[in-house]
């Protein structure tokens, strides 16, 4: 480029990334602090609920069992040190282990959350295909059927819960129509209709956005300009409007990332796939707290993540922020 | 600029509650929001009375009926025990509908309070909440509710601060961004001006300018979290079934998906009902309080 | 019904030899369901030779845009548009569809539109645009002859550092960059005919100056040029035939020096007569309204109680005013920077400067909204900066202001009754007597009482300013501050405003800070006049003195680049 400094453009751009990583990661801190705080707020009943467990029956533990129970998990230690274990712990990648299991919380998870990484992200992908084509084809054309389908989509988005959209999806596809199947098979085959159940409200959001932001670009006086000199109509819509709409879409995006985990763990089990959606959900049902904080912990770090990248991806389309 | 004032001119300003203006106000209604407001009264009458429109004892069980299709007597089919499905949904909404209020109530009651430390409280609030928000913002809604259901345990009031715990930060945001635009309009500081007292200000011109979203946010609300509670029953970690919700006919369906499907789309449908007749209802306030919709003759 | 066929060739394939570039006749335009239905253009025509200038004249309405941008087809889908007779380069093109017209868009015409920061791609290189043409009409293929053409683009508009601005962004560029960026764009095809629609609008006057002499360049070299203006000052410096538009009406039309020095109809000699210039003070500006109905007593009464003594003769005394703003990159500049003044009563003070001169940062420091670094400010012989706020409140009622853009300071949700209210209710508790108070300061500014319980959104600009008008005086105050009162409004409604302003400084007994960035505005209205550059304050004194024999050379500068009515008998020189 024909920046002045160039070098001190790229010291920027990582001094940029590392405070960004950084408060990510503060985040995440905090984010540990609040889970651990809530555990603590258990601690009368943990020893019990463990004990519950083994011997597989509501009994009153001895205080000699309570005790074992509690030097082995450490709760006999003051807060403040049960804290700083914990942090260190989990900068080492320790969460802790399960309560029933007896197994590291993060080897059950790290089993699990392929299946939903993959879910997850490759909705967002189909969620953008869909909205990003009916801006094309709609936004600022008084074209009925694409804004019924945009208007369709985005009250979906609103008021349908997406274990309902899967369970219609699967009834009619799946039972009735026997096109994919209902349990098991084929691996890409069975991520289809939970791809589309979590793709469609996000795409509603989304295609909100990214069409308001388009229409109103529409109307601005580049466009005129840009159109003065001979583009097309097509050419305008690609070349210049769209990469403005995308900049909301981006910024959605990072928050769609979290809606699609919650929506992950209910489609997973109306699809009975494989994920964290089974894990926690387990976890939940048995009061396995280290085991449901660990994986709620590593989603928001996949949040954290996700919203580094957009971060990233933002300041790619708008070149203003690169200075 | 001649453009926003046409139209206007044989506009006539209705005195607020003659029998005119009421006229004129139902008038300013669209039918889609009609339907809505006639379907919610619906839900409160199943709530409040649900006896009204049971058809029979939502226990009555008929085993020589059981999974049996939607027909005319059983308007949403029966259950594997026989037992009417309609009048099993009509009994559940009261439970759902109460978690819908009281979630959203408290989620909105505590974003209030968050958002008006951040908005109005100086530097140091706005830092020490926005980052709070941010840290909430990481933790997906329903994961939260589930860890919170982990810890504490599966009952009503631990659902219900679940869903509101994981829909409060967005509220917060929403209305802390509110309060910083409207805390910088150019109305604030020719109020400024006048020589108004910053509390008149913040009466006469910041809270009301800034709350307004939240009103019809309340509304739209009510159908996310009947949705997320509905989820987390429909996940089998709801309160226990003494009184099944709707999510709980929906985790009691899912085993008869192939056998039965009416009995997990029946309760499902009733959700969206819901969900979709407040968002319309919510949509036509937002409209309301942002002058799209006016109370005029002619 | 055109003989345009496909194949490509500049001028217009087909085009005939001779005629003139543009003839148009009896073209109209709507937006309604027909050509009859509303018109927003009734019957324009006109013809454009090579070398000349056509200008087209008119208030916010008049239809002037609507007409440049047919002759671009780029009216817009639901447009009708219906003409006696339309050719470009001597080729019928009334019945050209969207893929005729892009192949005559940038080639055969260009188009130069106003505010050049959302006029270029925000997101894209300035080389991008600039060489979008070349691009699309295929002219220029390998990517190395397009930055050089680029660059050679640029560099003839004067766009200093060609190589390196090419690659900025839009908003890297100053205003003027930006605006000769865009009509190099124009250019980049050397088309014909040049469409330059407010080229100048949003500019700087020492800017907007070296972009008109830069499109009468480009006109001298043989094209054509329209220009499309609300300001008949801009026009007459490059036009040689004139267009007056009012209502999508063409209402005189002819040789530009001759319409402007001796216009024949009524509604050119309202336009010419609102100018404001240093001539036209004391005069009034529109044609006489009805007087205001309030009486001036009723008004005064208000007053009495907090007014007091005025000690030392100074209404207002700012000295040494410094103010600080640390900016996104952290670096502290001085918007305001040692800046003294005295307003006495019943006295207009003007303050002129460019953007980012300071001008809106001293409104703030004297209204008490900002404290200043260093310096004070007395109001009234009493310390008004570096108290509390506490303080300051009692005294509020004598110092109010007027925002150049009334709107965003109105409460969106409260009617115009209710906005001027609250200000009466400082002063008046009982709610009759505020009623009676709003009704009797609505009339003073003679907004129609039919109009009363809208919201300001509903009001034109011109309404809006009499409100906001209206709520500056409702505390009676002794000083109101202006900044840029009438920016953004058609030069008849400003003209209006001024007068009222005027009014009411002799029947309420104010004083005014007037802050602008127009010359002729300002000499209008000040008795003495401030002229910041940079913060800093280069020349102060009286209007006529300052404005007319301008000592630094800052002000020669801004003087010397006004726009102005070039017209042969009759005393109508700006500044």
């Amino acid at each position: 480029m024909a920046a002045p400094a160039p070098r001190r453009r790229g010291v920027r751009a990582t001094r940029w990334l590392l405070i960004r990583v950084a408060s990510g990661v503060g985040v995440l801190w905090a984010a540990a602090t609040i889970a651990f705080l809530l555990q603590t707020l258990t601690q009368q009943s943990r020893a019990r609920l463990i004990y519950d467990q083994r011997v597989g029956n509501n009994s009153i533990p001895s205080k000699g069992v309570t005790a074992a129970i509690n030097h082995q998990y450490g709760f006999d230690n003051s807060v403040l040190h049960q804290y700083v274990s914990y942090i260190g712990g989990l900068v080492h990648g320790n969460f802790g282990v399960s309560y029933f299991q007896h197994v590291s919380v993060w080897s059950l998870i790290i089993q699990q959350i392929g299946p939903t990484l993959i879910l997850t992200f490759s909705a967002l992908i189909l969620a953008w295909v869909i909205a990003v084509g009916l801006t094309l084809l709609g936004a600022g054309r008084h074209n009925i059927w694409s804004s019924a389908i945009a208007n369709f989509l985005q009250m979906l988005s609103a008021s349908v819960p997406s274990y309902w959209v899967g369970t219609i999806l699967l009834v009619i596809f799946a039972v009735n129509l026997h096109i994919f199947p209902v349990l098991g098979g084929n691996p890409l085959l069975a991520l289809v209709l939970p791809m589309i159940t979590m793709a469609l409200p996000v795409s509603g959001f989304l295609g909100q956005v990214i069409q308001d932001e388009f229409s109103s670009a529409l109307e601005q006086p580049f466009v005129t300009s840009s159109r003065s000199r001979g583009i097309t109509d097509f050419g305008v819509r690609t070349v210049h409007v769209l990469r403005h709409s995308v900049l909301p879409g981006l910024t959605l995006s990072g928050w769609a990332v979290g809606y699609l985990f919650s929506n992950a763990v209910l489609v997973e089990q109306v699809f009975d796939r494989a994920g964290i959606g089974g894990v926690l959900t387990k976890a939940a049902s048995e009061g396995d707290v280290p085991l449901a904080t660990g994986v709620v912990l590593l989603s928001a770090a996949a949040y954290v993540i996700a919203n580094i990248v957009v971060d990233i991806l933002y300041v790619f389309v708008d070149p203003r922020l690169r200075a | 600029m001649s453009a926003t004032t046409v139209g206007y001119d044989d506009c006539v300003e209705l005195p607020f509650g003659s029998a005119a203006y009421w006229k004129a106000f139902a008038k300013s209604i669209p039918v889609g929001v009609w339907i809505a407001i006639v379907l919610v009264t619906l839900f409160v009458i199943a709530a409040v009375a649900p006896g009204v429109l049971e058809s029979q004892s939502p226990a009555a069980q008929d085993l020589t009926s059981s999974l049996g299709a939607p027909s005319l007597s059983h308007l949403f089919g029966t259950d594997q025990l026989g037992r009417d499905e309609f009048s099993r949904v009509v009994a559940g909404t009261g439970q759902s509908v109460i978690i819908g209020l009281v979630a959203t109530g408290i989620a909105v009651v505590a974003a209030i309070a968050l958002g008006l430390a951040a908005g109005l409280g100086g530097r140091w609030a706005d830092a020490i909440v926005s980052r709070l928000l941010e840290v909430l913002f990481s933790f997906p809604i329903l994961l939260l509710a589930l860890l919170i259901l982990t810890i504490f345990g599966a009952s009503l009031s631990t659902e219900i601060a679940a869903v509101a715990i994981g829909t409060a930060p967005g509220y917060a945001r929403m209305l802390r961004g509110q309060l910083v635009a409207v805390r910088d309009a150019g109305y604030v500081e020719a109020a400024r001006a006048v020589g108004h007292p910053y509390g008149r200000i913040v009466s006469q011109h910041i809270f009301p300018n800034a709350i307004r979203p939240l009103v019809s946010l309340y509304t739209l609300g009510i159908g996310q979290s009947v949705i997320w509670a509905s989820g987390l029953s429909f996940l089998g970690v709801g309160p226990p079934p003494n009184s099944p919700d709707w999510g709980t006919l929906l985790y009691a369906g899912r085993d008869y998906v192939s056998a039965a499907w009416w009995l997990e789309v029946a309760p499902g449908f009733v959700i969206v009902v819901l969900a979709v007749s407040v968002t319309v209802i919510g949509r036509h306030l937002q409209d309301r309080l942002e002058g799209r919709v006016r109370v005029s003759a002619g | 019904m055109s003989t345009l066929n496909t194949t490509a060739g500049s001028p217009v394939a087909g085009s005939v030899s001779g005629a003139p570039l543009v003839r148009v006749d009896g073209l109209r335009v709507s937006f309604g369901k027909s050509v009859e239905d509303n018109p927003v253009v009734r019957g324009v025509s006109f013809t454009l030779e090579p070398g000349r200038t056509l200008a087209i004249v008119g208030e916010s309405g008049s239809g002037k845009s609507v007409t440049a941008r047919t002759l671009l087809g780029l009216t817009g889908r639901n447009a009708k548009i219906a003409t006696d007779r339309f050719e470009i380069h001597g080729v019928d093109v009334s019945g050209y569809g969207d893929a005729q017209w892009r192949k005559l868009r940038g080639r055969d015409i260009g188009l130069v539109t106003q505010d050049a920061l959302v006029s270029l791609d925000q997101l894209r290189q300035v080389r991008q645009d600039v060489g979008e043409g070349p691009k699309i009409h295929k002219t220029l293929k390998r990517k190395q002859e397009l930055f050089a053409r680029v660059v050679e683009l640029l560099d003839q508009v004067g766009v200093p550092d060609p190589a390196v601005k090419a690659r900025q962004l839009p908003h890297e560029l100053s205003g003027g960059q930006r605006q000769r960026a865009l009509i190099a764009a124009a250019l980049a095809l050397d088309p014909g005919i040049l469409i330059a629609d407010e080229p100048t609008t949003a500019l700087d006057a020492t800017v907007q100056a070296q972009v008109l002499d830069l499109l009468d360049a480009t006109r001298q070299r043989g094209k054509a040029l329209i220009i499309i203006s609300h300001d008949l000052a801009v026009v007459s410096r490059l036009a040689d035939e004139l267009i007056v538009m009012r209502r999508g009406e063409v209402v005189e039309r002819g040789d530009a020096a001759e319409i402007l020095s001796a216009p024949k109809h009524e509604y050119t000699q309202k336009l010419l007569d609102a100018v404001p210039s240093g001539h036209s003070r004391g005069q009034r500006l529109s044609p006489s309204e009805t007087a205001s109905q309030a009486t001036v007593s009723d008004l005064k009464v208000v007053r009495a109680h907090h007014a007091k003594p005025l000690a030392g003769g100074n209404l207002l005394e700012a000295a040494g005013l410094v103010k600080s703003f640390t900016g996104p990159d952290r670096v502290a500049r001085r918007a305001v920077d040692n800046v003294s003044f005295q307003l006495k009563p019943r006295e207009t003070l003007g303050i002129v400067g460019e953007s980012g001169s300071g001008k809106s940062t001293v409104a703030k420091l004297v209204l008490g909204l900002e404290e200043p670094d260093e310096g004070h400010v007395r109001l009234a012989g009493e310390p008004w900066s570096g108290i509390k706020e506490k303080q300051r409140r009692d005294r509020r009622p004598d110092l109010s202001i007027i925002y150049q853009d009334p709107l965003s300071s109105f409460d969106p949700r409260w009617s115009v009754e209710r906005v001027v209210q609250d200000t009466v209710a400082r002063d008046i508790s009982d709610t009759v007597g505020q009623k009676g108070r709003v009704g009797e300061l609505l009339d003073l500014v003679s907004l129609p009482r039919g109009l009363r319980g809208r919201r300001p959104l509903e009001l034109s600009g011109g309404q809006r300013q009499r409100v906001a008008i209206a709520r500056a005086v409702a505390s009676s105050p002794r000083v109101i501050v202006c900044d840029e009162p009438v920016s953004a409004l058609d030069v008849s409604i400003q003209a209006q405003v001024l007068d009222l302003l005027g009014d009411l400084r002799d029947e309420l007994d104010v004083s005014y800070v007037f802050i602008s960035h127009d010359l002729g505005v300002v000499h209008h209205v000040s008795d003495r006049v401030l002229v910041l550059h940079n913060g800093r304050v280069v020349e102060e004194g009286g209007s006529d003195e300052v404005l007319h024999n301008p000592r630094e050379e800052y002000t020669q500068k801004l003087v010397s680049a006004v726009p102005r009515l070039r017209i042969s008998g009759r005393a109508q020189q700006v500044a």
